[in-house]
């Protein structure tokens, strides 16, 4: 009997691990691999075609020396603040306008999710058009209110705010629908006995909804943040790999690939793409840590 | 009196949502409508809402300037496999962590969950090199073989899915003499069609609008995707109405697959993502 439950034990271990060797083999090949070999390489000079020197941790030291590297930190971070902002709020605010019973609603729920399954490329190209200086939209329709529009993706003190609006739109679509998911689980017996209380559609929102769907709020915070850091194709497509105007569109990650691919120093983008990784996962920790301790002080 | 502070905040409802909703649609509408104008057109001031008369130049013209027939098949063949590859593996994987009780199992479901969040971007670099080393660059292969190792958010998906189906039917076919191939490939992938098409459409779209990784690795013109054609007119950086023409209508045409993939599985894509949430 142990011999058998033995034997089917160790057969079970087996054919866990096969029908999970996929992964398994994926996740030691092209991430933990690449991830420690990225690692090791930041400590050095490598171009890719020379033989490489260990220089220990200048690359970070030059790192923070590098204006425009400091200008790259700045840009995202200033857009990730921005624009995570933006898209939590207009995504929970068009939830809780689309959550009633109605066709209508699931036309609006289209619409509002378009721009998010259409390619960077495209959403980047239509709006360099519309936000053109001479012949875009937005500047005529400023002109018919006697406003002359700037060259919005020409100059850096617009073009940041016009990508702002641009991602926005790309960005709001999923946390949306999570949102509205979330709110048609609020059990509804609690809004029957808050309106049994008096409280008013703001005290409904503030101590019912809001509480009621906070995981789901934490939730979408992360994962804008990360799409918010991750941000290549549409700023590539309209800046190019400099970033220009006067590189105010200089993302981190434009600047991890132009070290990389363009300039071929891999040493010094390595060292871009491990400090890149230590601050999403930090602000990631930030923000499961600051949700988990408003819940141990709350209720 | 009630019935009227009801009707409206209806209607002051419906005005936001049709008032942002041309914000987020009109784009699209611009894009299509720029490219069915006639040159002169492109240009005028004040720019004309509907185009009068209809011209489709602009797509017979950049299709042929460059060989988008080409990119095309390249871009089919590489979603393709991509996407058949993505989806089984994961199905297999999820298979492994749901219904097998293995050493490890726990810590390694959380190590699946931790690569989700995982930006792609910190390790370009070094698949590059490791790409590189295996003779990739320039190949089909850099952007489909990596995809045959299943995903963290499709096993997580799949994962969800099968703790939802009962293991009663697996012990029955066990009892019969199935082995877990058996059991996984002719009763589990039947029931599990739903998740897996949620699946499909999301590597669907993922891939057919995938820019960086073409970029990274695709060099010459043979091997180019639509996604580089089309950043290929942009870069030419011309200002003119011929240039926007193109623009516009290479990306009408590119954008028309995920939209029509979007507006025919609705349903499944977004309760996919609805269901990516409740894990909370």
């Amino acid at each position: 009997m142990t011999k058998g439950m033995k034997k089917s034990r160790w057969k079970d271990n087996l054919s866990g691990y096969l029908f999970i060797s996929p992964w398994l083999i994926g996740f030691l090949v092209f991430t933990l691999i690449p991830g420690a070999f990225c690692l090791f390489i930041s400590f050095t000079d490598w171009d890719m075609f020379t033989d490489y020197q260990i220089v220990g941790i200048q690359n970070y030291i030059d790192l923070f020396h590098d204006d425009l590297f400091l200008k790259s930190l700045w840009v995202t971070a200033r857009f990730v603040v921005t624009s995570v902002g933006i898209t939590i709020i207009l995504s929970l605010a068009l939830a809780l306008l689309l959550n009633i019973n109605s066709k209508a609603m699931y036309f609006f729920r289209t619409a509002f999710y378009i721009p998010s399954v259409v390619s960077g490329i495209a959403v980047a190209l239509v709006w360099s058009w519309i936000f053109s200086p001479d012949f875009g939209v937005i500047n005529y329709v400023l002109s018919l209110f006697g406003i002359s529009g700037p060259d919005w993706l020409g100059n850096p003190a617009y073009a940041p705010w016009a990508f702002l609006i641009i991602m926005c739109t790309t960005f709001v679509g999923a946390p949306m629908v999570i949102f509205l998911a979330a709110l048609q689980n609020v059990p509804p017996h609690l809004y029957e006995s808050a309106s049994l209380d008096g409280a008013g559609a703001f005290a409904k929102l503030f101590y019912i909804t809001l509480p009621e769907i906070k995981p789901i709020i934490v939730f979408n915070l992360i994962t804008t943040v990360i799409g918010a850091f991750r941000t290549f194709t549409q700023a590539q497509t309209l800046a190019g790999t400099d970033g220009n105007p006067g590189h105010s569109l200089l993302f981190m990650v434009m600047y991890l690939y132009k070290k990389g691919f363009n300039d071929m120093k891999m040493g010094y983008a390595s060292a871009i793409a491990w400090v890149f990784f230590i601050i999403v996962l930090v602000c990631t920790l930030v923000i499961m840590k600051f949700s988990n301790n408003n819940e141990d002080k709350g209720v | 009196m009630k019935q009227k502070v009801v009707s409206f905040s209806r209607l002051f409802r419906y005005l936001v949502l049709i008032a942002l909703s041309i914000l987020f649609i009109f784009p699209f509408y611009w894009m299509l409508s720029t490219s069915l104008k006639v040159g002169t057109d492109i240009f005028a001031f004040p720019p004309k809402l509907i185009p009068n008369p209809i011209t489709f130049q602009w797509y017979g013209e950049a299709w042929t300037m460059q060989d988008f027939t080409l990119y095309l098949i390249n871009t089919l063949k590489i979603v393709g496999c991509n996407v058949i590859l993505a989806v089984l593996s994961s199905a297999l994987v999820a298979y492994g962590f749901a219904r097998i009780r293995f050493r490890g199992r726990n810590i390694l479901f959380v190590i699946v969950l931790a690569t989700m969040i995982l930006p792609n971007e910190v390790l370009i670099l070094p698949q590059y090199m490791e790409f590189n080393l295996l003779g990739w660059i320039n190949s089909h292969a850099a952007l489909i073989v990596p995809n045959m190792f299943g995903f963290p958010f499709f096993i997580f998906l799949i994962h969800q899915y099968l703790k939802g189906i009962s293991s009663e039917l697996d012990e029955a076919a066990t009892i019969d003499g199935c082995n877990r191939l058996q059991i996984f490939f002719k009763i589990l992938l039947p029931l599990l069609t739903p998740v897996l098409a949620t699946c499909v459409i999301f590597q669907f779209m993922n891939t057919w609008n995938d820019y960086m990784g073409p970029l990274i690795y695709l060099q010459t013109r043979d091997k180019w995707t639509m996604a580089l054609g089309i950043a290929s007119i942009n870069s030419e950086r011309l200002y003119s109405s011929v240039n926007w023409g193109h623009r516009m209508a290479m990306s009408t045409l590119y954008s028309i697959p995920p939209l029509l993939v979007f507006f025919f599985a609705q349903d499944k894509l977004i309760g996919g993502i609805s269901m990516s949430g409740m894990k909370g």
